[in-house]
């Protein structure tokens, strides 16, 4: 029988990332993968020859800066390229743009309000102003605050202290920052809903809030959590892998292998083998079974315990705590193979956000109506739309001349109100979305060489992230932080020893994919020393 | 050219019957002036145009402007295509100290501001007391958020009873119309409704008058008066941010292009040149004038509190009056005046005889600041900078380093550097009355 | 003697129930005080009505659940005539199967809940327990000033310190749930802890009572505390006998027996300001009154903006002023009834009770969304009591008083209300149809309040009645706005003492911790 220092269950970039770490620190690490391809739900596939995709992410996933450098996927292959933020598409034949050129994106934004172009001076501020207090709790694991220690106490007195200390007004920015809706922060800074939107869909896709939600604002921030003080004052970036997101696990991949780690495709655990309440190996599909010091779980919360454990070897409790933990699918994914550049009209040729995606036309009650749906179980009826075409800007990704069109559809529910996802089902949508694309693309069907749709039943069944949800739990706010998924496995230990979380079920969760990871890495890494 | 102050002020010329044979008096030959020319269609920009559907957005004056240029050397101002330099810096900027400076001054952004309210808008809004300001009189101002740190400052003039323009370097609108909660006022973007020139150097009186506006040295500094220029109406003020006898003319985009034209042709024999952006910035170095966006960030810019500035940090504590009545910041700018500054932002010079480029400034071997505007006087041959320095107290011994390039290879020189206490050129005509300089030329 | 030729220590604008709290304790300490208010009556939203003759009812808030007793004491509020019908008023939560729920731990409500639902009856032990623990840990933020924040020594580093103490006396399970409570929505708690579908919407009402938001939006859990710890220092909920409009009868009886000037129909035109001092007020009648220091209870917004005015302030704070929300979400309905409903398994003794009529959470999800569209839903969640079961002078003999709080009614509808109203009528007495067959038949007359009636009638912006909404931004040190907290202005002289202020409610806090401070900067001076 194998015997590995660490074995990492699930070849997401959590997985791929924490076993990178692991190898790097001079680990003997097994990565075992159930499916064939790496990268869990940002694998990519060719949906006809030569033509490449993000099978279940919309294809501009990406990984923090100092992860990028710490494993220094450069010289693994990988490389970054930034483009302008991304377009919408308004009803009537407009737009609006996101530039990364700071005088640029004022013109964009004065085009719909003189008034916004300035506005948007202080929402970026205030945006940036709050990314630079979330980043620091990116890269390090939560600590248990209701753990009955010492050290937790002096550090609670201490944080309490520090956020006293802190001028009464900046803490009320903080509290509008995280707790009110979206839409009320934005009509703070900005007066016209094009632009409103924009920014409300830019935070708000992929997730179950809606415009008027309160907690919602505090998305605002993801885009804006790797941009620095020193960029040139426009909207935040869209980072595109070269070869597209699966290009990200190949480079991770290859950093394992480097150090002597192994990756096994194809290779379904099934059961954890514990012995005295202790992780000691697990067992795969076809019974082999493999030992090691450490398990890290790069499954959602609930497949790690639900699916892999006896619940009899659970502490009493716990099954029930885990399901409460709320993980519900949001969006659909509609992959589609083009003969030739779509066009949009309404966009001036040579506009270059259009590499960082395109919106389909929606407002903030569609918006909020959707989330409302969504909740009832009804597919939106003005679905949000998000389209990559990641071929603009890496055209290594088809054929010359051809195109790749990767199309995300949120608030999708993944149990509906009055029945199941059949396939009927799934094509009625894949209709709705297709003729929603045609009026902003004319000509765009007689393009499609092939197209497939997914629903979040599928994307459960397929990559097996519980409900379909991409995010492994939903990202309200008691739910993250601290609370993801509870304060005690908000560190990535768990009640099982030697048994380690590492997905996006973790702390920080879809806040910086790849955090989760190379912190629970860390952890690992300084356990097994310890142990000699 | 000192001579010109000695003329008393009582020799009005302006009251004299127009001498015939130098044609001093005559109107503006529009025949001719009609023939030059106006903005092509290509570059008419429109104000809601999205970016990436043209290249080139340009002011009223940009064809004309383009005429003079011999070096194609442009940049941007506020997204408007610029010249950097016209003919050679050294040329424009003896034009400038020697006889006469023209330069398309019309990116700078400009809003009417008028309404019942305008006034007590306004004196809320700036840190100065706004109602002293009488009609046809400028003042500089600075204005502050809640917190008393800068939002931008500018030149407000008093257009009439209840109507106001603010001109300023950045624009504003939404802190301008969220301040106009509860005053019947209307604030009003008329930066593409209105084109602006500035004529600055000794010699700017004497061709505006050359040009038809008559009794021009009347103007006293910070004031303003309309002229009548053959039916083109021009609102000119005695301002310029360049420490020079000088006057800014504001007028109608479509009869920019012919005052221009009226004034090269009226201020040839008095040295006029046209100048670009590198010379205005040169003078405002020497003046030791910051820049917002440059020498300091706007409050709502300013992602780190240390960019932004309050009025005392910037030097400008003399255009804040905490007596007068409330506006925007006051409560914390009269707190903020018992503590001592963060930093202050310093005119400083460099003895080194050519140009040079730095960034760090040095206080004893550490680095204690950012040299954040740099220019070379000609006049003085002295690297002159604006720079923002760590507040301290005691003896000063500043120093920079400076990379300085032979062909490929590199020397790093470190120079030493001093503070200016005052404006290295303070011209007397900036203040005094100019007499009209027909008798010279 | 006129007002204006008597001289004043101050002056207090508004006769809610804070403003008298103010005025009381202001002439307690020895100032000399006058109280000015606009309308012909004191108390604002807190009167007694008439439906029809001698049908009496609480026009709008109908229960005092917030008011401390310790001000009840102070102000001698028994001596001066207040007498409470019912106190400890119990909820009981409606059942269109007749199986009432009765939301307390007594022993005899939770044996009944235990015969339908064991597993609940544990839950709601648990679940009051748990509401308790944490109420109690937030409570000293909730009865004093709010602490400032900024500096190492400040109030408010002070006070999180204490908070990490309490929090973590609550012992591990406790503070967990309170981390995870915080943050949550009410109805992710109650999915979790209840499984009667009546258990789950019952608390859920009880937390978004008043408020704009849905069973599902995060942080309204955060309510429910909040309310509970409010509820600590009372007798819970209780019915003043005679209405609302008895308890400000005491509260002016007591304030003039402090020797309290009252004033009423005298509407301030504005807050006179002298370089940056506040140094009085003129009326609309063009009277002077100058005190060297102002209360206003009226709403901070309209007593900065419309008082004040934004020419003394700094214009980020009138912007912000002007931009908090207000949403009012709540119809009143007041009903003068033949006879009492008869609700089938109710026994006679709970009809004294505070009624709960709620849908099932899916149900009050959707009417909330049709709330946040400016429409008209099929179903509201309502608070229903019917004072005179315990206080019949309120009505003639063998004849009742209902009122009834609407929840989740838009100030707008789509279309107008012109013909919504008997739309929303129609539709709340057939709701209360199913649980009292017979109410239609009942009724006398009755009046309908919709949040613009309420707005116009007791000049409540938006017809919301906290006078700005309990959320997060707007609570604690934020409550009116930062530069607002601990009832200052950046008016020397000028103080905020209403229920905008923190911690808001019919508790009277406000006046109280108002005049607190500014008696002791009063002393400073």
């Amino acid at each position: 029988m194998e015997r590995h220092d660490a074995i990492i269950i699930g070849g997401g970039l959590n997985g791929l990332t924490a076993a990178a770490y692991l190898a790097r620190s001079g680990a003997r690490v097994l990565l075992l993968e159930r499916n064939a391809a790496l990268g869990g739900a940002d694998a990519s596939y060719e949906i006809v020859p030569g033509f490449n995709i993000s099978r279940y992410n919309l294809g501009a996933s990406t990984l923090p800066a100092r992860i990028v450098s710490e494993l220094d996927l450069a010289s693994h292959g990988l490389r970054f390229i930034r483009v302008d933020g991304g377009v919408s598409l308004l009803d009537g034949g407009g737009y609006i743009a996101s530039y990364r050129d700071g005088a640029v994106h004022r013109r964009e934004l004065a085009r719909h309000s003189l008034k916004d172009a300035d506005g948007w001076t202080r929402f970026r501020r205030d945006i940036l102003r709050g990314a630079q207090q979330l980043r620091p709790l990116l890269a390090g694991p939560m600590s248990d605050p209701t753990r009955r220690s010492f050290s937790t106490l002096r550090r609670l007195l201490k944080t309490a202290s520090r956020w006293g200390a802190r001028d009464v007004g900046e803490l009320h920015e903080l509290t509008r920052l995280w707790t009110l809706p979206c839409a009320d922060f934005l009509d703070d800074y900005f007066s016209s809903d094009a632009v409103k939107t924009r920014l409300a869909a830019d935070a708000l896709a992929g997730t179950s809030l809606g415009p008027r939600a309160p907690t919602g604002a505090r998305h605002l921030l993801g885009a804006f959590i790797d941009e620095t003080m020193g960029a040139s004052g426009g909207a935040p970036a869209r980072v595109l892998a070269i070869g597209g997101s699966s290009a990200i696990a190949r480079a991770l991949g290859a950093v394992i292998e480097a150090h002597g780690g192994t990756i096994r495709t194809e290779a379904e655990v099934t059961d954890v083998l514990l012995r005295e309440g202790s992780a000691r190996g697990v067992v795969l599909a076809n019974g082999e079974e493999i030992q090691a010091r450490a398990i890290l779980s790069d499954l959602d919360l609930k497949r790690t315990f639900l699916a892999l454990f006896p619940w009899s070897a659970l502490p009493e409790g716990f099954v029930e705590r885990v399901g409460r933990f709320s993980m519900r699918g949001l969006s659909a994914k509609i992959n589609i193979a083009l003969d030739s550049a779509p066009e949009f009209p309404a966009v001036p040729a040579g506009c270059p956000a259009l590499l960082g995606g395109l919106r389909l036309a929606t407002s903030l009650d569609e918006m909020d109506r959707a989330s409302d749906d969504w909740r009832d179980g009804i597919p939106p009826r003005v679905p949000l739309i998000d389209m990559l075409i990641p071929t603009l800007a890496d055209p290594s990704l088809a054929p010359h001349g051809r195109h790749v069109l990767s199309v995300a559809v949120h608030y999708v529910p993944e149990t509906l109100h009055d029945g199941v996802w059949t396939g009927e089902r799934r094509d009625e949508l894949t209709d709705l979305v297709v003729a929603r694309i045609a009026e902003a693309s004319p000509g765009i069907r007689d393009r499609i060489v092939a197209l497939e749709t997914l629903t979040p039943p599928d994307i459960e069944s397929e990559v097996g992230m519980t409900s379909g949800d991409l995010s492994h739990g939903e990202t309200t706010l008691d739910q993250m932080f601290f609370n993801r998924p509870s304060p005690a496995l908000s560190g990535y230990e768990t009640p099982i020893r030697n048994l380690y979380l590492c997905s996006q079920s973790v702390h920080p969760g879809p806040l910086g994919i790849g955090h989760a990871g190379a912190n629970a890495a860390a952890l690992v890494a300084a356990s097994l020393r310890r142990r000699g | 050219m000192s001579g010109e102050s000695d003329i008393p002020f009582v020799e009005e010329t302006g009251h004299e019957e127009p001498d015939e044979t130098s044609g001093f008096r005559e109107q503006p030959d529009f025949e001719r002036l009609e023939a030059s020319p106006t903005v092509d269609e290509l570059f008419a920009p429109a104000s809601d145009e999205p970016p990436f559907s043209r290249c080139v957005l340009t002011t009223s004056l940009h064809l004309s402007v383009a005429a003079e240029s011999r070096t194609n050397r442009w940049t941007d101002w506020n997204g408007y295509t610029t010249p950097e330099i016209l003919t050679t810096i050294d040329d424009e900027y003896r034009a400038l100290r020697q006889a006469a400076a023209l330069s398309d001054i019309s990116p700078m952004v400009k809003y009417r501001i008028s309404g019942r309210d305008a006034a007590s808008y306004l004196d809320r809004l700036v840190a100065d007391n706004v109602m002293r300001l009488s009609v046809d009189e400028v003042m500089p101002v600075v204005f502050c958020e809640d917190r008393g740190f800068v939002v931008g400052d500018g030149h407000l003039f008093r257009l009439g009873e209840s109507e106001y323009r603010l001109v300023t370097e950045e624009t504003h609108l939404a802190w301008l119309l969220d301040s106009a909660l509860g005053f019947q006022v209307h604030v009003e973007d008329v930066g593409a409704a209105l084109a602006a020139l500035s004529l600055q150097g000794p010699h700017a009186a004497a061709v505006l008058n050359a040009a038809g506006f008559y009794d021009i040295e009347t103007i006293r500094p910070y004031a303003a008066r309309w002229f009548d220029l053959g039916g083109i109406p021009v609102y000119a003020s005695r301002t310029g941010a360049t420490g020079e006898l000088g006057y800014e003319l504001w007028v109608d985009p479509e009869d920019a292009p012919m005052l221009w034209a009226r004034l090269f042709d009226k201020g040839a024999e008095f040295g006029l040149a046209a100048t670009g952006y590198a010379v205005r910035e040169l003078a405002r170095i020497e003046a030791g004038i910051p820049r917002v966006g440059c020498d300091y960030l706007g409050a709502f810019a300013a992602v780190d509190l240390a960019d932004a500035s309050t009025p005392f940090e910037l030097g400008l504590a003399s255009l804040v009056d905490l007596e007068s009545g409330h506006f925007t910041g006051r409560d914390a700018l009269r707190r903020l005046k018992q503590r001592e500054p963060r930093h202050l932002v310093v005119s400083m010079a460099l003895d080194f005889p050519e140009p040079v480029q730095f960034c760090a400034v040095e206080r004893e071997g550490a680095i204690d600041g950012t040299a954040t505007s740099i220019g070379f006087s000609p006049a003085l041959g002295l690297n002159l900078a604006l720079a923002r320095l760590r507040y301290r107290t005691g003896p000063v011994a500043l120093s920079v380093e400076v990379d300085f390039r032979e062909g490929l290879s590199v020397r790093r020189l470190k120079i030493p550097a001093r503070l200016l206490t005052e404006a290295v050129i303070g011209s007397p005509m900036r203040h005094a009355v100019p007499a009209p300089l027909l008798a010279e030329f | 003697m006129r007002l204006a030729d008597r001289s004043f220590d101050a002056i207090v604008i508004g006769g809610g129930h804070n403003g008298l709290v103010a005025a009381c304790y202001l002439a307690k300490a020895g100032k000399r005080v006058v109280l000015i208010e606009a309308s012909d009556h004191l108390g604002g939203a807190l009167a007694t009505g008439e439906i029809s003759p001698d049908y009496m009812i609480s026009t709008a808030a109908h229960l005092v659940e917030a008011m401390p007793r310790r001000i009840e004491k102070e102000l001698k509020l028994a001596r001066n005539g207040l007498r409470f019908a019912a106190r400890n008023v119990p909820a009981i939560a409606l059942s269109r199967n007749k199986r009432h729920l009765t939301l307390s731990t007594r022993r005899r409500d939770l044996a009944a809940l235990g015969q339908w639902n064991a597993h609940d009856a544990a839950a709601l032990v648990e679940f009051l327990a748990r509401l308790k623990s944490h109420a109690t840990a937030l409570r000293p933020f909730l009865l004093g000033a709010p602490p400032l924040s900024g500096g190492p020594s400040s109030e408010a580093a002070t006070a999180f310190r204490k908070l990490v103490w309490r929090a973590r006396r609550l012992g591990q399970p406790s503070f967990e749930d309170l981390l995870h409570a915080l943050p949550a929505s009410i109805g992710d708690i109650v999915d979790e802890t209840f499984e009667m579908p009546l258990l789950r919407a019952a608390f859920a009402f009880e937390a978004l009572r008043g408020t704009a938001e849905g069973p599902y939006s995060p942080g309204t859990a955060f309510n429910l505390i909040y309310r509970r710890a409010l509820q600590l220092e009372t007798k819970g909920a209780s019915l003043p006998r005679g209405g609302m409009g008895a308890l400000i009868e005491a509260l002016r009886r007591s304030a003039e027996s402090f020797g309290v000037a009252i004033k009423t129909g005298a509407a301030v035109k504005r807050i006179i300001v002298e370089s940056g001092v506040a140094t009085g007020v003129e009326t609309v009648t063009g009277d002077f009154l100058r005190a060297p220091m102002t209360l206003s209870s009226v709403d901070p917004r309209a007593t900065m903006l419309d008082l004040v005015g934004p020419a003394c302030l700094d214009a980020g704070l009138a912007a912000r002023l002007a931009q908090t929300s207000r949403r009012g979400a709540t119809a009143k309905l007041n009903l003068a009834l033949e006879g009492l409903p008869s609700i089938a398994g109710l026994s006679p003794e709970e009809y004294g009770a505070r009624l709960l009529v709620v849908p099932p959470l899916n149900e009050f999800d959707q009417a909330f969304a049709a709330f946040k569209r400016g429409e008209l839903s099929d179903e509201f969640a309502m608070e229903v009591t019917i004072p005179s079961v315990v206080d019949a002078a309120l009505a003639p003999a063998g004849h009742h008083v209902m009122s009834i709080l609407i929840q989740h009614v838009p100030y707008d509808v789509a279309g107008g209300w012109a013909g919504q109203r008997d739309r929303l009528l129609n539709r709340v007495i057939e709701t209360l149809s199913r649980y009292a067959p017979d109410i239609r038949a009942r009724i006398i007359a009755g009046e309908m309040l919709l949040p613009s009636d309420i707005e116009a009638k007791f000049g409540l912006a938006g017809g919301e009645w906290h006078c700005g909404e309990m959320r997060p931004d707007q609570l604690l040190m934020f409550r009116p706005a930062p530069e607002l907290a601990q009832y200052r202005t950046p008016l020397q002289g000028l103080y905020l003492c209403g229920a905008g202020n923190h911690p808001g409610g019919i508790s009277g806090l406000a006046g109280q911790l108002a005049a607190k401070v500014a008696l002791s900067e009063g002393r400073r001076a």
